[in-house]
């Protein structure tokens, strides 16, 4: 059977800006917080793939940074969502909960 | 024993052994060399604090320096570039099977002299007509032709050129076409290059990719400047020529730009040139502004519609205003050559002192066809003659017994419907002890600062005198035209003679004889002796033997009738008198009295065309400051320019009609 590997990365791919902002929305957090969530529920392949989404979200106005002083190291960026990013993350969200539901009674009908 | 290498990576330091950190750096380097092309750095500096942090778990578990295990390790997780656009870069393209990095050819096929410009063109993505466009601005200009010159030949020098299909593809940076494509590949894999070509290329790549990128910035900077600025310099020379054309279309006569033969040409043909002529010098600057556009955004931006579409307006309009040039032209050739010839002598002024006559002490004076003349009395002597070379040719001067005569060239006159100018740029100073005799004639602005004595004048045609300081005796002859204004001048006694003229004064006494198209305004409460067929309109009515008395108790009377109140006519400050000429030409001129504190009243006397009193009338004003002065538009109404408020003016500021019948002011 052939491996079909990269359809699953294709919708973890099209999911992983969705996760992002839903993690980021539980709090103010660092990259690494993210990586580990992202790691857990397993959307994440690679950890470089997180950046450059990160500044994507930033430029695009959906969240924000703030420096924050760790224990041991240098500062570390704290993310947030901007009121916009709020907004479009309950758009995204209602999208989901909408394409979930057709998606699940496409695969009960079957 | 192995070697380390010390790193800062996110401000901290972290020991690498030699084969991990080569590993990381090029890592980084590939990370770098990516994003730093999609503009966004800060992903470089997330993932290198990232890299930090793990370096930090690792030497947590108590180890001392970063082994290539887990360089390879934590490389493994942050994924690749490759990796990491595979996941992020949600565009469908294809990946490119084959990666062409750009290098740095001279184009054989699109070149112009040596394929300089286009192969810079293709390495920084440009269209080659920039370059090129930016290296004729450097060569232009002389203080950067050296720099032109000399880098283009070090760039002619060190830049292959690109001879294979290969070399031309990697001077494009990416095929153009297919079997452009397949062509450059199979020449790749059969062609062998000589190693030492290769190393010696692969330096002069080196130092221009160094090199590539400051100059890639500092072009674009100067690009972009140089369109920025160079549309607005446009923009502003369009408004220039604009404002311009409409100044001359509205004001075709000003002194020494006398265009207004020009009116004669009669509509629409005037207003069709006009709007032909404005945009055949306009189109072009549009067509520069829209280079500047594309030099500014470095991308062509004009299209060949509008170019076309620019063209064919361009041409009708030259076709156009040639063909009402050349139909007008024979008509008012006399009148053009003359006015562009004045317009060429007005900025060739003269100021040199070889303009200064050496005469001995000038008592007389007779001066004419000049533009200005000033006259100081004091303790100096000199005469001065400043003016265009031109115009200073035509002056011809003589003096002998104290009289000294200049005379300018009597050029032909400018006949239009409201004006007569005659142009000359010469003014004249003189200094001297004193005058006794003063002759001006034919256009001359003249100033006279008098100290003391008698003097005998005489005007001519289209002469303003204005006279400031003190004379005792003045005897006046006046014609043509002629202002003379001595209200700043005190004056014991004038004896006027007035042919079509205008003396305004405060003399204590005048004597007074003039035409029926003379005019004599006064100030104060002067003595006036009427000579005998004195016709001027002001002695008529009010400087007959009881005038004044007439004139006050008429004052009075009004006063009364309307406030309800008395008052009397020394409630007015006439000393405080105030008198602005219209700027219509000489005829309506007008006067009024400031009265003083205690009274918000004025009296206005209205001096029409041909000398006649016409009203006297009042307005009540609050508040002074604010009143800024008055114009006589014709001999229908007047405007006052500020705010006026009060019982006869309910708005602020309003034309006056003048009942002539009630001689009274209405608001309008």
């Amino acid at each position: 059977m052939k491996d079909n590997s990269e359809q699953k990365s294709q919708l973890r791919k099209g999911l992983l800006e969705l996760a992002v902002m839903l993690v980021i929305n539980q709090g103010s957090v660092y990259a690494s917080d993210i990586l580990k969530k992202l790691k857990e529920n397993q959307l994440l392949v690679v950890e470089g793939t997180l950046y450059p989404l990160l500044s994507r979200l930033k430029n695009e106005g959906n969240l924000d940074y703030k420096w924050r002083e760790s224990k041991n190291g240098p500062p570390r960026k704290y993310y947030q969502l901007t009121s916009q990013g709020e907004e479009n993350l309950t758009k995204l969200t209602e999208t989901w909960s909408k394409l979930n539901k057709s998606i699940n009674s496409l695969i009960i009908k079957k | 024993m192995k070697k380390t290498i010390s790193v800062n990576l996110n401000g901290q330091v972290f020991y690498l052994d030699v084969d991990a950190y080569e590993k990381l750096e090029k890592y980084l380097e590939s990370i770098k060399e990516y994003f730093q092309s999609q503009g966004s750095t800060e992903v470089v500096d997330d993932i290198e604090a990232r890299i930090a942090e793990k370096f930090c778990e690792i030497i947590g578990k108590s180890k001392s320096a970063i082994q290539i295990s887990d360089v390879k390790k934590i490389i493994k997780d942050m994924g690749t570039v490759d990796d990491i656009i595979g996941q992020e870069d949600q565009s469908e393209e294809p990946k490119e099977e084959l990666k062409i990095k750009k290098k740095l050819f001279r184009d054989p096929e699109t070149k112009i002299l040596t394929g300089v410009a286009s192969g810079l063109g293709w390495y920084f993505g440009v269209k080659s007509i920039f370059v090129r466009i930016a290296f004729a601005v450097l060569f232009v200009n002389p203080s950067t032709t050296w720099l032109a010159v000399v880098g283009y030949l070090t760039a002619w020098l060190l830049i292959p050129e690109a001879k294979t299909s290969w070399e031309k593809l990697e001077m494009k940076g990416k095929p153009t076409t297919v079997n452009e494509l397949q062509t450059a590949i199979e020449e790749k894999t059969s062609k062998v290059v000589s190693s030492v070509e290769v190393k010696t290329r692969n330096i002069v790549q080196k130092i221009f990719s160094f090199f590539g990128r400051l100059i890639k910035f500092f072009g674009i900077l100067f690009c972009r400047l140089t369109g920025f600025f160079s549309i607005i310099f446009n923009i502003l020379l369009i408004m220039a020529i604009s404002v311009g054309m409409v100044f001359v279309y509205l004001y075709p006569n000003m002194p020494y730009f006398d265009f207004s033969f020009i009116k004669n040409i009669g509509a629409p043909w005037l207003e069709i040139a006009y709007v032909a002529l404005g945009l055949i010098f306009i189109i072009p600057l549009i067509f520069v502004i829209d280079l500047s556009d594309s030099l500014m955004r470095l991308k062509w931006k004009i299209s060949t519609q509008k170019i076309i579409m620019m063209l064919i307006i361009w041409i009708s309009s030259v076709i156009l205003a040639s063909a009402i040039g050349t139909a007008t032209y024979p008509k008012y050739k006399d009148h053009l050559n003359t006015s562009i010839e004045h317009l060429r002598y007005l900025n060739d002024i003269d100021e040199s002192n070889n303009n200064t006559l050496t005469v001995g002490q000038v008592t007389k004076l007779d001066i004419s066809s000049v533009k200005e003349v000033k006259i100081i009395e004091g303790n100096e002597n000199e005469v001065k003659i400043i003016g265009s070379k031109h115009d200073l040719q035509e002056i011809t001067s003589n003096y002998e017994n104290g009289l000294l005569t200049i005379k300018g060239k009597n050029e032909k006159w400018f006949d239009c419907h409201d004006c007569i100018y005659y142009v000359s740029s010469v003014r004249i100073e003189i200094k001297t002890n004193h005058l006794d005799s003063l002759k001006l004639d034919n256009n001359i602005d003249a100033w006279y600062y008098p100290t003391s004595g008698n003097i005998n004048m005489e005007l001519g045609k289209m002469v303003g005198l204005k006279v400031e300081g003190k004379l005792n005796q003045v005897t006046l002859k006046s014609s043509s035209h002629s202002v003379i204004n001595l209200l700043d001048a005190t004056i014991n006694q004038i004896d006027a003679n007035l042919q079509t003229a205008t003396l305004k004064t405060k003399a204590q006494i005048i004597k007074i004889k003039g035409d029926n198209l003379s005019t004599l305004i006064y100030q104060g409460s002067p003595k006036i002796i009427s000579q005998e067929g004195d016709q001027t309109a002001k002695q008529k009515y009010i400087l007959s033997e009881d005038g004044i008395d007439k004139l006050n108790k008429a004052v009075e009377e009004t006063i009364i009738n309307v406030d309800g109140s008395p008052k009397k006519i020394k409630d007015f400050d006439w000393s405080g008198a105030l008198e602005k000429q219209s700027d219509y030409g000489f005829y309506n001129i007008y006067t009024f009295v400031k009265p003083k504190l205690n009274s918000n009243y004025f009296v206005l006397w209205l001096i029409e065309k041909e000398g006649v009193i016409t009203q006297k009338t009042f307005v009540k004003i609050d508040n002074w400051e604010e009143v800024h002065y008055f114009n006589l538009i014709n001999d229908k109404f007047l405007t006052i320019n500020g705010q006026v408020s009060g019982a006869e003016l309910e708005e602020e500021t309003k034309k006056l009609y003048i009942d002539k019948t009630k001689g009274i002011l209405q608001v309008q």
